[in-house]
């Protein structure tokens, strides 16, 4: 089956279960082909809601699919279609809203304006003309589409986000209708994960069919539901975590941390990012406490230790969290890794230099004081001890 | 001014955007569309734009400087 055919399939599939339109447009996004009976009106309410230097850098940093949503939280799936690496068409699927949140904000931004009962009814009909529907359809219909156009299969951790610059209150969650909630069952999978330092999970993850919703977390404002969902996950991920054998103080920690991160989101791409990366934290640090062969208490001052490396770490620290008299501590610590904790601290700290030096534009000097070194020549002998070179010969020949 | 009843509406919208005044689309009936608002473009693509032929809106603007802008959307007064 060609191209053409299968999006014919998937097309008139789709037009089974809803109002949602395939759109076909060339490298220069000028419409190709449509099934939509309003084209010329949904054409311009796609292409207005595009720059086109952002929407070619958008399109040409990956082959997978986005998800774009413009300012009044209208979305549209876009697949992109290469041909030995030349951008050739974008296949669209929508447009479509992920529930009811943002066509009732929209309404209620138009009763604040002062126009005839014709001109609003007008609107009002084509509004409710928009389908609903839910998210994680719409991340299956991504994967669908993408298949039908490169028959390469993908999974929804490979989706892309992107949106308008301004987002006002109607941009789009990842809710459904307030009278629907999740599935008890797949919220106690993603539990189990944490809870066990499954590593596999992204596979799982990948495999289950993310269904039901999650409520209504929030009164008419889409970001603060999404950062709302985001927060009930972190709780939810910390007490797994607990469970599966983190320090709770440790946890606790973190979750101040993701709390944080949230609450400083201005995007919803941002957020997803800080929502993998939360999960993959807290399943790869329950992981290494179930696999350690270190006993509770010097595992506790390991992870306390790595997050707080950017902090003073001081022996009489690391034994008040552990419960142990310093000298006690100290004596365990280094039975058990070989170490003493202030070797211990030392080491990590070179770890997370070198991290940084890989990684980032950081000033030596900046990443040794960050890093609680007393001087940037103290930093540079012990690197060179570990490492073999200076920090900034390492930056030099990693960035080779 | 009159919009042209065939105006290549994303075209027309960001020339509107890059307008330093207020721009305005007005109905025959006495509706007000700031064009620069997100809400009111949203109402003029989805509703007046397919019906300009019928419609008997125009254009103001607050700033004149900003009519040469919009002139290339416009329909010739006789």
């Amino acid at each position: 089956m060609d191209t053409e055919a299968r999006l014919s399939l998937f097309r008139n599939m789709i037009l089974c279960c809803h109002e949602l339109y395939l759109w076909t447009y060339d490298s220069n996004f000028h419409l190709i082909s449509s099934n939509c009976p309003e084209q010329t009106t949904i054409d311009s309410l796609f292409v207005m809601s595009h720059r086109r230097e952002e929407f070619d850098r958008q399109i040409l940093s990956g082959h997978t699919p986005i998800i774009f949503t413009n300012e009044m939280g209208l979305m549209w799936v876009m697949v992109p279609c290469f041909e030995a690496d030349e951008f050739i068409r974008l296949y669209v699927l929508g447009p479509f809203f992920v529930d009811d949140i943002p066509p009732k904000s929209i309404e209620a931004q138009l009763n604040k304006h002062s126009l005839s009962i014709s001109l609003r009814q007008e609107f009002l009909r084509f509004l409710r003309r928009l389908p609903i529907i839910s998210l994680n359809r719409i991340f299956e219909y991504a994967v669908m589409l993408h298949f039908c156009v490169t028959q390469e299969k993908i999974t929804v951790s490979d989706l892309r986000y992107s949106e308008s610059r301004k987002q006002t209150a109607g941009a789009h969650s990842q809710s459904e209708l307030a009278d629907a909630h999740g599935t008890y069952k797949d919220e106690q999978e993603m539990l189990r994960m944490v809870r066990e330092g499954d590593l596999n999970y992204q596979t799982h993850l990948d495999k289950m069919s993310v269904t039901g919703n999650l409520g209504k977390l929030s009164n008419g404002d889409a970001m603060r539901q999404m950062k709302n969902t985001v927060l009930v996950c972190v709780t939810l991920f910390s007490r797994a975590a607990i469970e599966g054998g983190l320090a709770p103080e440790v946890s606790y920690t973190l979750t101040d941390h993701y709390f944080q991160s949230v609450e400083a989101c201005s995007t919803i791409s941002d957020l997803v990012d800080i929502a993998h990366t939360m999960q993959a934290d807290f399943i790869q640090r329950v992981h290494r406490c179930r696999t350690s062969h270190l006993s509770p208490p010097v595992q506790d001052c390991c992870e306390y230790i790595s997050l707080h490396l950017e902090d003073k770490l001081t022996l009489s620290q690391l034994a008040q969290q552990a419960g142990y008299t310093e000298y006690y501590l100290s004596k365990k610590f280094k039975r058990e890794t070989g170490l003493t904790p202030s070797e211990y601290i030392r080491k990590e700290r070179l770890a997370r230099a070198a991290l940084l030096l890989r990684t980032s534009q950081d000033d030596v000097q900046d990443i040794s004081d960050r890093l609680q070194f007393c001087s940037q020549s103290y930093f540079a002998d012990h690197f060179r001890k570990l490492y073999g070179v200076s920090p900034t010969e390492y930056r030099r020949l990693r960035s080779e | 001014m009159r919009l042209n009843p065939n105006v290549n509406v994303p075209a027309f919208l960001e020339a509107v955007r890059s307008c330093r005044g207020e721009v305005s689309f007005v109905t025959s009936e006495g509706d007000i569309l700031n064009l620069k608002s997100a809400l009111s473009q949203f109402v003029f693509t989805a509703v007046v734009a397919g019906k300009l032929t019928e419609l008997e809106g125009h254009i103001t603007v607050q700033n004149s400087g900003d009519e040469e802008l919009l002139y290339p959307y416009c329909m010739r007064e006789s």
